[in-house]
């Protein structure tokens, strides 16, 4: 299962399409897309309507997006489950949008009169009951040219709480600490990067919690929007969480 | 019994009949055949109608496993798969940058693909896997770039570039239909840029329309205000890049 959201920025706007059928052409009318948001602390649930005339994609504007909400699709029967743990956690409600090739929302983000960019805004339910380090270069994605750089950066967390935690640039090669952010669980956090920092040894690194990193540039009204791919996914042999895990170790250390 | 279950079903000729018997299908596989491999999408470069292409990747077996002098081999080819040029770049930042234009193409106004490789001699270890899915920026006339990561795996190497490997994305004997789950009907050009995983001839159809791409090859095909895109093939994985245009600004994405 994935949860989608949208930045809420004041520069920018954002637009959230979910299709409503999967990339091997199926599509089940009995999934709705519900917005989920943090309300006493408890998951608040409300059902979007809000199909294209076609029928094909659910259309979420930047009326129904803040940082706090998430959005997902289910079915009405699906959704009831959390009324029997009292709304007090996230559940793993179906599988309809675990495919293969993965299941692609469109969150399109635009500049008021200029260019627009577009990101796959799934996070994984498998990811919003872990805690943990990200781990993210800034100088892959970021750009010393444009006039603005910002990593946004979600966390999507299973109980609803908005919980402080702290995220840094470090560089790795002086083994430094450059800078500490602190972020929100349950948010789509901001962090607008200095031109100082985009340097290849320079890192974002989280304490405690994950989420997705989505760097962010902006030049005469044009926009890049992607996310930095974790480092597992660079290592594909069985050594693979062992040598992230020793790699994140050396950061951990730096940070403490 | 598990294990030998479990082993069987990764194998090549497991995955063959899972992909044709449709048992838990795997679109892709790497199975790899030597000890040091390093794994490498199909990038695509496009210098064609004023696009300049940037290229960023990290020195993964400096990040990870601390090697020193460690390199990176390119491999630049044509739309057609004909064979343009090699690049190789020492002395790496965890993460670098490559522009790619016309220039450093030798004058060629086009589009291609290009493959990554790092290269070590002096690494003793174990063995390990890597895949650089790295980041591909696209620019019109000197514009910000728009990137969007890897796409998938197409070809590998070992480290010291004497074994090559190919075929990681697999085909079937039926018809795969992959629908991309978004629209083109709002934007003045959208095009989808498409290479071939395989290393043999596929056929593939987007609407009435059907394409054949030779071993390796790449092509540009404009699906300008189309609602519904549903590409047919044998090839299990046969995801594009997308292009989009609107008012002077460009917006580019793994379909």
């Amino acid at each position: 299962m994935n949860f989608f959201f949208g930045i809420k920025n004041s520069i920018v706007d954002s637009f959230l399409t979910i299709p409503r059928f999967q990339n091997s052409g199926l599509l089940k009318k009995e999934y709705e897309v519900f917005k989920l948001e943090i309300s006493n602390q408890k998951w608040k649930i409300s059902n979007i309507i809000n199909i294209d005339h076609d029928g094909d994609f659910y259309k979420i504007d930047s009326s129904q997006i803040e940082n706090e909400n998430i959005f997902c699709l289910a079915t009405k029967k699906e959704i009831r489950k959390f009324k029997k743990n009292n709304y007090s956690k996230l559940l793993n409600l179906n599988n309809y949008t675990d495919t293969s090739p993965a299941f692609r929302a469109n969150l399109q983000v635009s500049i008021k009169g200029g260019g627009f960019s577009s990101y796959q805004s799934e996070y994984p339910y498998g990811m919003v009951s872990n805690k943990g380090n990200i781990l993210s270069p800034l100088s892959s994605l970021l750009n010393n040219e444009a006039d603005e750089n910002i990593i946004f950066f979600k966390n999507i967390y299973e109980l609803p709480i908005q919980e402080e935690f702290s995220a840094y640039f470090v560089n790795l090669k002086t083994k430094k600490v450059l800078k500490k952010i602190t972020l929100i669980t349950n948010f789509l956090n901001e962090v607008i990067v200095e031109k100082k920092f985009i340097s290849p040894e320079v890192f974002l690194f989280t304490e405690k919690y994950i989420g997705i990193p989505i760097h962010c540039s902006m030049k005469n009204k044009h926009i890049s929007l992607e996310h930095t791919h974790p480092p597992h996914e660079y290592i594909l042999s069985e050594d693979k969480f062992k040598t992230v895990s020793k790699l994140k170790k050396e950061f951990s250390e730096i940070i403490n | 019994m598990k294990s030998l279950i479990k082993k069987i079903a990764r194998s090549d000729f497991g995955i063959y009949l899972r992909n044709n018997l449709g048992l838990r299908p795997s679109p892709i596989s790497i199975n790899s055949k030597f000890k040091l491999t390093s794994v490498s999408d199909a990038f695509i470069w496009r210098t064609d109608n004023g696009y300049k292409t940037t290229f960023k990747y990290a020195d993964i077996l400096s990040l990870f496993y601390q090697i020193e002098n460690s390199y990176v081999e390119l491999l630049f080819y044509s739309k057609d798969n004909n064979f343009i040029k090699k690049v190789i770049i020492n002395h790496l930042n965890y993460s670098n940058k490559l522009l790619i234009d016309k220039t450093f193409l030798d004058g060629i106004e086009d589009y291609g693909v290009f493959y990554i490789f790092h290269r070590s001699e002096s690494y003793s270890g174990n063995d390990l896997t890597i895949a650089n899915q790295c980041y591909v920026g696209f620019s019109i006339n000197d514009s910000l770039s728009s990137f969007a990561h890897g796409n998938v795996y197409v070809k590998s190497q070992s480290l010291d570039g004497k074994l090559h490997g190919s075929d990681m994305v697999k085909s079937s004997l039926k018809k795969n239909i992959y629908r991309i789950q978004n629209s083109f009907k709002n934007f003045t050009k959208s095009e989808l840029f498409f290479v071939n995983p395989l290393s043999k001839k596929i056929y593939f159809s987007i609407g009435n329309n059907k394409y054949t791409l030779h071993k390796n090859c790449s092509i540009l095909i404009d699906v300008t205000g189309q609602k519904n895109t549903s590409i047919i093939s044998r090839c299990m994985f046969l995801r594009p890049i997308v292009f989009n245009y609107k008012g002077g600004f460009i917006d580019i994405y793994h379909g």
